[in-house]
Order: structure tokens, then C-alpha cells, then sequence
């Protein structure tokens, strides 16, 4: 019997081991092995009679793998087992549910950081069949409504005239807890005459919309309120028209 | 061959304690980012936050009769600027508890504010005893329904000191039943944190009828009515 | 009869031997030998038992060290809580033993006293 039989002979006791406990015994077992023949290599030994020795110190193999085996109860990897098929019934059992978590959370860093991404002005204009609009302008303006924040970040206007053009804007909404989809019930009209949008885009992370505007116009972002049956404003958003020539 | 040796495999018993973890992040995971509501507190937090509302005060919980497959309950909740009436039921394969909340938004310039409503449980064959049921069984069978019906609201005024509850089925596709008055006086009023009254009526069920009436009327110590209100079909004020 | 030891005797002897200093397998071996002036000469792969034994019970602890030559050793260390098993049993078998010792000595076919 060599050293990689004893270990092996030691090895096949073991009933409820893991892989990883295995190879660690080996190594164990080995090092020690190989620790015993070189000091029986520095008293002249030679090579296969210091393995014979260490073999033959080493005790009986199957005892030495019962033995350690009653070490190795099955009680804890069972707990480990059934911890590890928890978690995956878990993950599965509520799959949908993590996915839209994880879809809400990409809006809610598009939604803060890229709201281009979900609807814009050049979007919206060259969806409608506007093509170019005149001017587009950053914008920084936000609200709070409930949990949610809306941010204005874009307006646009479009053919300004006295007899009236287009105003555009777009918006971002998200709500304070980013696994969560904000409510989204904004809406846009014309300040000075109510008129509503004729055109919009987008979802309940971004919309952008365009409203028909007449000189010096602004535009009303609100929301409606059911316990009062009216639509309250939430931001006054002022358009960038030019001087009047 | 020198290759790097692994590191020591973890004991058995630490291992196992940090893997017991996992699960319980992951439920916890789940409650905070309510993917699953393991409360009805949690299903109400959704629906006020779906609805814009500030948060709603729990007055009054109670039974769910007319649901009998899943557990639920029926809740009675209310805020500065609403009540709410609004039952929520457990489906384990499907999130959690859940539920719609019925608004009545308050009334601060009248006596009360006041609302209603009802739910609707399926009649089993057995349960319809009357001479004309076998033919109503076979053509009206969705109509034979058991209503539970619930009137609640808010005092606004401190001078209400009694509401009347009148209540008026009819439209009968069985037997007729009566109408019923039911008086509230202080001893009914459920107080809420900033000292508020609300209360909460909920009605004898009645089988089988097609239209219900409600009104609720104040009264004040002297006797005296301040106000009328329907609170079914188009609610208003009687003047 | 007096309380006997809960611990068998080789997980006695590998807990004082730890006492004083962390010991990888063969180290243990030897010093036993070495201390024992060779009375205690156990079968060198009965030992890894005691010593997984040990560590499942949380008395000892494993790590993993380099030696200068490469080698890679684990190497076991004694606990707080196997110091406190250690002190317990060591004086549960003083006790047994030193019963036991009187006990012979009282014997005049013995020849002990």
C-alpha cells in the first residue's frame, strides 16, 4: 500500500462528507504523512521504507476513515441544504416580482440621470412630423407630490409666433423608494388658455408632451386630485420665447 | 506541480448559519420592497401611496363574511382630507394581501361626512328557500347575491350628538325584507389619535335585492336635524 | 462512584498539549511522545478524529500557514471555550485519578503505600 491508497482506503468511509471537507482530509492526512517520512529521511531512511514506517504508524485505514466519519454528523449540512433550497424556492416563488424590482430600478437611475431616455422633446417632435424644432432648452425645475418627485428638464418651442406655435416639455418622475414605480398621474396645460396637449410620449418614469402656445405663454404641470375633483398645479414652467421683435 | 492550496472549507456548523441568512435577506428583501405584502398594512401603504394620499389612520377592522375561500379583512381607515372603507384579501400565489380602498373625501363645512359600501356574496342553491326559487335559480342565478353592507364616516361638527341610519332595500327577487333604522349615539363613536369621531354601522346582510337606499341624519342634543345625506346611488345632501 | 470524565483521555491530552502553543498534526505527535517519555505512542491517524472532534465541538479552531520551506500546514488552536474545557477536565481527572490512586494505595497486596 502506497501513501495515496492509504488516504484513499481512509477516504471511502467517509459517507456524508462534501467534496471540499474531502480534498481537506487528503490534504490533511497527506501532510502529515509527508511530514513523518522527512524526518525519517534525515536519519538516512531511504524512500520506500520511510513510506512503509509512516504507512504502517499511520494505524488501520478503515478505522482511521470510521472514525473520522462519526466526526462529520449529517445534522448541519442538512440545515445548509435545506437553507440553500429555501432560497432558491424563494427566488423562484417571487421571480416576477424580483424582475419588475430590478426593471424599477434601472428607470430610477435612467429617470434621475438620463431622462432622454424615456421621452424628449426631439423625440416627440420628430414623431409628430415636426421635424426641427426652433429652440430646445435644458431646463432644472422639480416638485414633490406624495412620495414622488417630478423633474422638468427640457422645453421647447417650435413656429413662435404671434399667431401662436408649439410648445413642448419633458419630465422625469420617480418615487423616493427606487424599487417602486411612481404613480404617475401628471398632466400638462397651457397656463394662459387651459388648452391641453395634442401630442405626448413616454411612460410613468418620463413623459414629455406638446401643447399649443401662444406668445408669452407658460405651461401648467398638474395633477389631478380626486378628493377635491380638480387638477392641482404642481410647477409653473416659464418657455424660453425671444424677445419679441 | 505547486499549486496554490485551497483554502479550508468553512465548519459545517458556521456555514450552515450563514446560508440560514440568505432565505431571511431575501425575505426581508421581499417586505421592504414589497414584493410580497406579508401585512394588510403593507397592501394599504401601497394603495395610499397609489392614490396620493397622506397616511391613513386604521380605525376599525373587522370580519369578511361574504369571502370565504382566502382570508381577509375589511378596514375602515381615515385622514385629514378622507375615509377610506376598503377590504383586503391574502392570495399566497399572488403577492400577498391586496385590496381596493373606496375614498369619501371629508366634508369639514357640513355635520358629517358620510359614505357607504358593499359587497357581494354568491347565494349557494341551498341557501335560497322560497316558492318562486327554482325558476329565479335558473334566470337570475348571478343576481342571487347576499349584501353586506357597511355605512361609516366622520363627525365634523361637535354638535352632532346622534345619527339615524336609514337603510331601504328593494327591488326584492325573493321575499321582501324590512328596512331598518339604526340610531348611533357617543357610545358608538370610535375616536382616532387627534380626537376625532368616526363611526362605522355595518348592516343585517340582505339576500337577494337589487337596489339599496341609504340615508344618515344628524341630530343635535335638542333633537334638531342638521342635514340629510344620501350616501347610495348619487350621493347628496337632502335639502 | 466519583463523576467520571465526560471527555475520553485523547482529547484530553491534545487540548494540553494547545495549551501552550499552536500545533499542527505531526507536531502533536511527537511533543506527545516527547512529553509522555513515549508512553503514549497512539496510532498517528487516530489523531485527525480527535482533532475534527474537537473542531466540530468548537474547542479548537483551524487555520492554514505557510512554512518557510513552502508547505502549507494547518495548524490548530486552542479556544476560550476549549481553555475552559480543558481547565474542567483536567480537573475532573485529577480528582478521578488521585481517588483512584488512593484507593490502590490503601491496598496492602499492592505494595504501593
Amino acid at each position: 500500500m502506497d501513501r495515496r491508497q492509504y488516504t484513499d482506503r481512509v477516504l471511502t468511509s467517509l459517507r456524508r462528507v462534501t467534496a471540499k471537507e474531502r480534498e481537506a482530509i487528503r490534504q490533511e492526512l497527506d501532510g502529515h504523512m509527508e511530514d513523518h517520512m522527512d524526518a525519517l529521511r534525515e536519519l538516512g531512511y531511504d524512500e520506500a521504507l520511510a513510506e512503509e514506517r509512516t504507512i504502517a504508524a499511520m494505524g488501520d485505514p478503515e478505522e482511521v476513515g470510521r472514525e473520522l466519519n462519526r466526526q462529520y454528523p449529517s445534522r448541519w449540512l442538512v440545515v445548509k441544504w435545506g437553507a440553500q433550497g429555501a432560497a432558491v424556492l424563494l427566488m423562484l416563488f417571487l421571480l416576477s416580482g424580483w424582475w419588475d424590482v430590478l426593471d424599477n430600478l434601472v428607470c430610477y437611475a435612467r429617470a434621475r440621470l438620463w431622462p432622454g431616455t424615456f421621452a424628449n422633446v426631439e423625440w416627440l417632435a420628430r414623431e409628430t412630423g415636426q421635424g426641427e424644432v426652433d429652440v430646445i432648452e435644458k431646463t432644472e425645475q422639480r416638485a414633490e407630490l406624495g412620495t414622488m418627485t417630478v423633474r422638468v428638464w427640457q422645453v421647447g418651442l417650435d413656429q413662435a409666433s404671434e399667431r401662436g406655435g408649439t410648445a413642448y416639455v419633458a419630465f422625469s418622475c420617480w418615487d423616493e423608494e427606487p424599487w417602486a414605480e411612481p404613480p404617475g398621474y401628471i398632466e400638462v396645460y397651457n397656463d394662459a388658455d387651459g388648452a391641453g396637449a395634442v401630442q405626448s410620449m413616454g411612460g410613468s418614469w418620463g413623459r414629455a408632451y406638446a401643447v399649443p402656445a401662444a406668445y408669452g405663454d407658460t405651461l401648467r404641470v398638474c395633477w389631478y386630485d380626486e378628493l377635491d375633483h380638480q387638477y392641482e398645479t404642481l410647477l409653473t414652467v416659464e418657455l424660453p420665447w425671444e424677445e419679441s421683435p | 506541480m505547486k499549486t496554490k492550496r485551497p483554502k479550508l472549507p468553512m465548519p459545517r456548523r458556521r456555514l450552515a448559519l450563514l446560508w440560514l441568512l440568505v432565505p431571511c435577506l431575501l425575505l426581508l428583501a421581499a417586505y421592504i420592497t414589497d414584493v410580497y405584502r406579508f401585512t394588510p398594512d403593507q397592501a394599504q401603504r401601497l394603495e395610499e401611496k397609489r392614490r396620493l394620499l397622506e397616511p391613513m389612520e386604521v380605525l376599525w377592522q373587522g370580519d369578511v363574511p361574504w369571502e370565504q375561500e382566502v382570508p381577509a379583512i375589511a378596514r375602515f381607515t381615515a385622514n385629514e382630507r378622507a375615509v377610506g372603507f376598503s377590504e383586503y384579501d391574502f392570495r399566497w400565489r399572488a403577492g400577498g394581501w391586496q385590496g381596493f380602498l373606496s375614498l369619501t373625501p371629508r366634508e369639514n363645512d357640513r355635520p358629517f361626512t358620510a359614505g357607504c359600501s358593499w359587497f357581494e356574496r354568491q347565494l349557494e342553491e341551498g341557501e335560497v328557500v322560497s316558492e318562486k326559487a327554482p325558476y329565479l335559480w335558473e334566470q337570475y342565478r348571478s343576481s342571487l347575491t347576499e349584501k353586506f353592507v357597511y355605512v361609516y364616516g366622520c363627525l365634523e361638527s361637535p354638535e352632532v350628538e346622534e345619527l339615524v341610519v336609514e337603510f331601504e332595500p328593494s327591488n326584492f327577487l325573493l321575499e321582501p325584507q324590512p328596512s331598518l333604522t339604526v340610531h348611533l349615539t357617543a357610545a358608538d363613536w370610535i375616536m382616532g389619535a387627534d380626537g376625532t369621531a368616526y363611526f362605522v354601522c355595518p348592516l343585517e346582510p340582505c339576500r337577494a335585492v337589487q337596489s339599496i337606499t341609504c340615508f344618515v341624519t344628524a341630530y343635535d342634543k335638542d333633537g334638531r336635524s342638521l342635514g340629510t345625506r344620501c350616501v347610495t346611488g348619487m350621493e347628496h345632501w337632502v335639502e | 462512584m466519583a463523576k467520571k470524565q465526560t471527555m475520553d483521555h485523547a482529547q484530553l491530552l491534545v487540548l494540553s498539549l494547545l495549551a501552550g502553543e499552536d500545533m499542527y498534526g505531526y507536531q502533536m505527535i511527537v511533543e506527545l511522545s516527547r512529553r509522555s517519555d513515549h508512553t503514549f505512542e497512539m496510532k498517528e491517524g487516530t489523531l485527525y478524529p480527535v482533532l475534527h472532534g474537537l473542531e466540530r465541538e468548537g474547542l479548537v479552531e483551524a487555520y492554514q500557514q505557510e512554512a518557510p520551506t513552502g508547505r502549507v500546514r494547518k495548524y490548530y488552536h486552542l479556544t476560550r471555550r476549549g481553555t475552559a474545557a480543558l481547565k474542567e477536565e483536567a480537573q475532573a481527572w485529577q480528582t478521578y485519578s488521585g481517588a483512584v490512586n488512593a484507593v490502590l494505595r490503601a491496598c496492602p497486596a499492592l505494595g504501593l503505600a
